[in-house]
């Protein structure tokens, strides 16, 4: 098929486009492997400013993935009932609270730190502990894997698969499990991955929660560009990307799966 | 393989449904169905029959007061799960997350049985329902017709004492439709077990029913055998619904009815306004000359095994004749009517105003 000139056209446009918005990733990417940013790539690649940020700041990303994973773990027992029993509900009430749930959300995370602080900071022990960052973490990415779940749902006639499953002897728990569930794993995929994804990269929340002690990669990172040098945080964002980049294309990955799946 | 000893009978007394927002689905409702035997519920859409089978399945509950009874237990508050019932939805409900064998299994698996004998019946469900080469496939990759067997091969293996069908052909072909329903009788025969099936079908109603229980707008308006139901109808419904009939109308007089095309001798009715039904296949088209009943010929379909003929004229309302198919008729040609007694349909004055 030959290609007309607009063709070409609109591709160099669009390249352009990406550029424009990778380059400063790349650019990032490569101060955090040079020796010295301000000479540029004429003073040597090296690998000490990626040792040097493990080294400093090991114990937050331990945090971090605990808290992503603990933050999944509570989305699943609490999220995947709640889709259930909102997809099941034929009230009024639950049309409503199915629109409502994605309020935290559209609030600035620095509102909902000010809230929970305002409300649980009191708690003794709470305050100073990581528990206090993963109830903000849950907050904001709850609504992710009901409604990933509640999506899936919605499409597949669930009703009539539990009572086929209950005419054979499946009592409620048997069915959920047997039925429900797995016909949802789209969905809960789909949701888990929002959640690793959110939780890691989450910023402004966590920022006004977080103490010395209970530091994730973000606030790390705003911490190094504030007062190291330029190559630490450069290597902190790169380390940043290879955790999240395999999450990202997970996500998308299972999206497609799900699409043609559903075909 | 023995699936089924007997079937148990079913009682119902005095069920009513009352949804949720208020509408009376069900009237009083008694029904007694004998173990063994294969129930059909017919009815247009709304007519309660799902209500019914979803009563008896333990999908719903009767208002206070209503009781079910399988064989004499009392099984009113008993839910599905314990009810040991089978049942074929519309649309199948096979779970897309398992195997055909898995799904055929599955009750099976509910009830704890060893996998090893697990296997071995399904297997044998299998080979008898001919879906012994589609074991591994997954449900999304059968056709219409294969998913309606393992459907069925998976409410029976449990050896339920009432098998339950809700239209279980209605999402299939003609084609197919007419083959298993030939393929479902046989094996309801065969198993003995006691079914009730839900149609809205009449053909499929009297291929498979040992009684027809006709139903409309919640209430039950006839039961009986097919051919009671076709030959002997009670009321205006069942007449109306069940085949093709033709109405006809008129003051009578010393057994003859006044009709626009001529009289109908013979009626078996008392003087005053009367009424009789008859069904297309029981009327013959006779020479104009000389016939009690004239009309002429408005329209002409030839399905193959009959000739259907519209005559206008005749009575308040084209009758409808079935001739043989070897007949022909030109439109407009001047035809008389003839109906022998034994083929007018009277209804029960009483019947009627019930």
């Amino acid at each position: 098929m030959k290609r007309s000139l607009s063709y070409y056209l609109q591709l160099g446009f669009t390249l352009l486009i990406c550029a424009f918005m990778v380059v400063p990733v790349l650019m990032s990417v490569a101060a955090g492997l040079t020796n010295n940013y301000f000479q540029g790539l004429s003073s040597g690649l090296t690998l000490r400013w990626i040792e040097e940020v493990l080294a400093l700041y090991s114990d937050t990303l331990w945090l971090t993935l605990q808290l992503a994973l603990a933050t999944l773990v509570v989305n699943l027992i609490v999220g995947v009932p709640a889709a259930y029993y909102l997809a099941s509900s034929s009230s009024r009430w639950a049309r409503i609270f199915e629109e409502l749930i994605v309020l935290p959300v559209a609030i600035p995370g620095l509102a909902i730190a000010l809230a929970l602080i305002i409300a649980y900071g009191g708690v003794h022990g709470l305050r100073t502990s990581w528990l206090f960052i993963l109830i903000g973490h849950v907050l904001y990415t709850l609504p992710f894997m009901v409604r990933a779940v509640l999506a899936v749902l919605h499409s597949i006639n669930f009703r009539t698969l539990e009572e086929g499953a209950a005419s054979l002897g499946a009592g409620f728990f048997r069915r959920f499990i047997d039925v429900v569930v797995p016909n949802c794993k789209g969905g809960i995929i789909s949701g888990a991955l929002m959640t690793l994804t959110l939780s890691v990269g989450e910023f402004n929340l966590t920022w006004m929660l977080h103490t010395p002690l209970t530091k994730t990669l973000p606030v790390g990172l705003a911490d190094a560009y504030a007062s190291m040098r330029l190559e630490i945080s450069s290597a902190y964002t790169l380390i940043f990307l290879v955790m999240l980049l395999p999450l990202m294309i997970g996500v998308q990955w299972s999206g497609s799966r799900l699409r043609i799946s559903r075909v | 393989m023995n699936i089924n000893e007997h079937g148990a009978s079913i009682r119902l007394e005095g069920c009513t449904k009352t949804f949720a927002d208020g509408t009376l689905a069900l009237h009083p409702l008694d029904l007694s169905v004998q173990a063994g035997e294969t129930l059909v519920l017919l009815g247009p859409s709304g007519c309660g029959k799902t209500t019914t089978l979803r009563l008896i399945a333990g999908l719903e509950f009767p208002d206070e007061g209503g009781r079910i009874l399988f064989d004499n237990e009392d099984v009113t508050h008993t839910p599905i799960e314990k009810r040991n019932v089978g049942m074929v939805f519309q649309s199948y409900a096979l779970f897309p997350n398992m195997t055909v064998a898995e799904n055929v299994g599955y009750g099976l698996k509910v009830q704890k049985l060893k996998a090893a004998e697990i296997k071995s019946r399904v297997g044998e469900m299998l080979e008898m329902m001919e879906l012994g080469a589609l074991a591994h496939r997954r449900i999304d990759q059968l056709s219409g017709g294969q998913r309606q067997r393992v459907a069925l091969a998976r409410a029976i293996i449990t050896s339920p004492r009432v098998l339950l069908l809700d239209e279980p052909l209605t999402a299939l072909d003609a084609i197919l439709r007419d083959r298993l329903r030939a393929d479902i009788n046989s094996l309801l025969r065969r198993l003995g077990i006691t079914a009730i099936y839900v149609t809205h079908d009449q053909d499929e109603a009297m291929a498979l029913g040992d009684r027809i229980v006709v139903m409309d707008h919640g209430r039950v308006s006839q039961i009986g055998t097919p051919k009671e139901i076709y030959f002997a109808p009670q009321n205006d419904f069942v007449a109306d619904f069940i085949g093709q009939i033709n109405t006809f109308a008129g003051p009578v007089c010393n057994r003859q009815m006044q009709l626009p095309g001529g009289v109908l001798s013979d009626t078996a009715l008392a003087d005053g306004e009367g009424k009789v039904y008859c069904r297309p296949e029981d009327i013959e088209i006779t020479d104009s000359a000389g016939a009690g009943l004239r009309g002429l010929v408005y329209q002409t379909q030839f399905i193959g095994d009959r000739n259907r003929v519209w005559v206008k004229g005749a009575s308040h309302e084209l009758v409808i004749v079935d001739s043989d198919g070897r007949s022909d008729f030109r439109i407009g040609q001047e035809v008389g009517l003839q109906i022998r007694p034994e083929q007018m349909i009277v209804l029960d004055r009483r019947a009627e105003s019930a």
